[in-house]
């Protein structure tokens, strides 16, 4: 079957919930590489919203398996607001080391599975938010927005970068 | 003064969750509850906005149970709007809805509870999940995952946007089903039906059955039941009549699903942000699990409790079987992730059914709507129990009201109820091993409960503490996995 996510082999997920502020960075992403950006044919750009946990195990425990993985999420590690790092997935919380949820955001479990399992390249870049409001509140703060262009801009470089390398040579 | 053992979260469960068991200086359980963290601010949000944005926003609510949410606020809004919508948009939603539904309950079975099932009580956490299963099962797991790929690549036919829909629209559907998408869906769905009936019958020999001879004799948590069904009583996920089912037994009250304010009251509790519907004809709710009062459940055996038969071939089979095994009004908890195999088959069944009919792909499937003030009431069978949207809106078509009783809150009560069962049962004593807490966890997992979608961050956790507290409220021994 022809993967609508799986049959790619970039694939870059948007994880987060847009009615809630900063929280939606990387569906902001998401959308700016779709409306602004052509991405080549082997790649897939999805806004999981909170649903990110749930498309890694069925790409862990299915067959077909993307080559590259990028993944966008909202973060809190005590950054200046907007500021986007790649994470080292050790850099992640201890506590969620055995958690296979399939919830929000996607397990380490899952993510290091998938990269020592399947061998799948793994980026994971966070946006340092400036607040995750209580209640429902859509839309991003002005560091958070402010980063939207340029990291859909890495994301398009990387993915260019990472299929024209995967291409055959002729 | 007592003692204070919280779980929290509680893992593998959609959202959020905190279980609080209070013990007695002896160790005996005095009370537990099962804490959500509900989405607040919703009605306060969506007041304002035109209702025919409603249907896009609510599958923002979960990432999980998108559709059931897009289906239900979008009947609300045709009902609001007053406009009966096109047979062939009729079909074609349930026809992506039951592909949903496959997908959904797919995931449920093998990933959160099979793991809880296929595994040695008390097994080492690390092997206790889909991973350790798919180790041991490595071809029962990878054809799930196929199957729920399937299903999610027939919404996306049909509907473009798999994850997020945005194809049902107040009066019927976006865009009409082509004949080749409905020759490229025949052999996906049925593909869905060889899958799901394999997967209940592996189930039924390994987990189920074996299962039922172990716990026919426990007494269980006596409720009522809700759930919808056709004009025929049968089972029906999309459209028709609530059914409201008494503790007692065989007594229902049926009814349009927007007279629910008639049959269903909410009660507030001081420790929790959800409220609790209870029956309204038993005048009051009391969580006594000796006497539990008010209390009803939703979700696939509360589904298979009211209906009287289902409407497709190989599903109503299994029906038969499932109550000559277990009775025709059985209350195990257990038997929910029967149920909702069984489930899986009808809905797989169904999406065969009306794909296989050539009139879904008839063009006109989307009637005008115009702006009036009013109330509109929709509901559906979430894969989580009886969804309802209820939206009241002016003239202008500009949403006043918005009033939303999700599954898992119909579910409230019993789930206090059955932990706290479960809590005195397995945490006498003292005892708070981890096993302990399976257990009371894989009882909250029954139920398929969504807790609420609420924002995440890389720091956000849902890992698996238990902190035992003194009578001052310090923690004297934390286990976590």
């Amino acid at each position: 079957m022809s993967g609508w996510v799986w049959g790619a082999r970039v694939v870059v997920i948007g994880c987060g919930n847009v009615l809630f502020g900063d929280d939606g960075f990387g569906p902001a992403v998401i959308e700016r590489l779709h409306a602004d950006y052509r991405l080549p044919d082997e790649v897939v750009a999805v806004d999981a919203g909170t649903a990110a946990g749930e498309l890694l195990l069925d790409a862990l425990l299915g067959e077909e398996t993307p080559g590259t993985l990028i993944i966008l999420d909202a973060m809190d590690f005590g950054l200046e607001p907007g500021v986007v790092e790649e994470v080292p997935l050790e850099a992640l919380p201890v506590n969620k080391r055995a958690d296979f949820s399939v919830h929000q955001f996607p397990a380490v479990n899952i993510l290091k599975e998938l990269r020592e399992r399947k061998g799948v390249a793994l980026t994971l870049l966070g946006c340092q938010v400036k607040s995750l409001p209580d209640e429902i509140h859509p839309g991003l703060s002005s560091p958070v927005a402010r980063a939207v262009n340029n990291t859909a801009k890495l994301v398009f470089e990387m993915v260019c970068k990472e299929v024209k390398t995967q291409l055959p040579r002729i | 003064m007592g003692k204070r053992l919280v779980i929290d979260p509680v893992t593998r469960v959609e959202g959020h969750a905190r279980v609080t068991v209070l013990l007695e200086d002896s160790g005996k359980v005095r009370d537990a509850r099962v804490q959500v963290i509900e989405l607040r601010g919703f009605e306060k949000f969506c007041v304002g906005r035109p209702v025919e944005e409603m249907p896009r926003i609510v599958t923002r609510i979960c990432g999980i149970c998108p559709w059931a949410h897009h289906m239900a606020s979008a009947k609300a809004a045709d009902a609001l709007f007053d406009v009966q919508i096109p047979e062939a948009a009729r079909k074609i939603r349930e026809a992506a809805y039951s592909a949903h539904l496959v997908h959904s309950h797919l995931l449920h079975f093998f990933f959160l509870a099979a793991p809880d099932l296929l595994s040695e009580p008390g097994a080492d956490y690390q092997v206790r999940n889909i991973m350790g299963l798919a180790a041991k099962n490595p071809d029962l797991v990878r054809k799930a995952v196929r199957t729920r790929h399937i299903a999610q690549e027939m919404t996306r036919i049909i509907a473009a946007n798999a994850i997020h829909p945005d194809a049902v629209v107040p009066g019927g559907f976006s865009r009409a089903l082509t004949e080749e998408q409905r020759q490229q869906l025949l052999p996906m769905a049925r593909e869905c039906v060889e899958f799901t009936r394999f997967a209940l019958d592996y189930a039924k020999k390994s987990v189920f059955k074996p299962r039922w001879v172990e716990l026919k004799e426990e007494i269980p948590l006596t409720t009522g039941f809700l759930g919808m069904v056709d004009r025929d009583g049968g089972l029906n996920f999309y459209d028709g009549m609530l059914r409201l089912q008494s503790s007692g037994g065989g007594e229902y009250a049926e009814f349009e699903p927007k007279d629910y304010r008639d049959f269903i009251d909410e009660e507030a509790m001081e420790w929790s942000y959800v409220k609790f519907p209870y029956a309204r004809s038993e005048g009051r709710l009391s969580l006594d699990p000796e006497n539990p009062v008010g209390v009803y459940r939703t979700n696939a055996l509360a589904r298979l409790n009211v209906c009287e038969h289902i409407p497709t071939p190989f599903a109503q089979q299994e029906l038969l079987e499932f109550r000559e095994t277990v009775g025709r009004r059985p209350q195990n908890t257990f038997l929910h992730h029967w149920a909702r195999l069984i489930e899986a088959v009808y809905n797989a069944e169904h999406a065969l059914e009306l794909l296989s009919d050539p009139t879904i792909t008839d063009t006109n499937v989307r009637e005008k709507v115009t702006p009036r003030a009013g109330r509109g009431v929709g509901v559906v069978e979430a894969p989580r129990g009886t969804l309802i949207h209820d939206y009241e809106a002016d003239d202008k078509g500009f949403i006043t009201a918005v009033n939303l009783i999700v599954g898992t809150t119909h579910n409230s009560a019993a789930i206090n109820i059955d932990v706290l069962r479960a809590a005195r049962q397995l945490l006498e004593g003292g005892r708070s091993d981890e096993e302990a807490l399976n257990r009371i966890e894989a009882v909250i997992r029954s139920y398929d409960p969504c807790f609420s979608c609420a924002t995440h961050n890389l720091g956000g956790g849902l890992p698996l503490r238990m902190n035992i507290c003194d009578s001052r409220g310090e923690v004297i021994r934390t286990i976590h996995n």
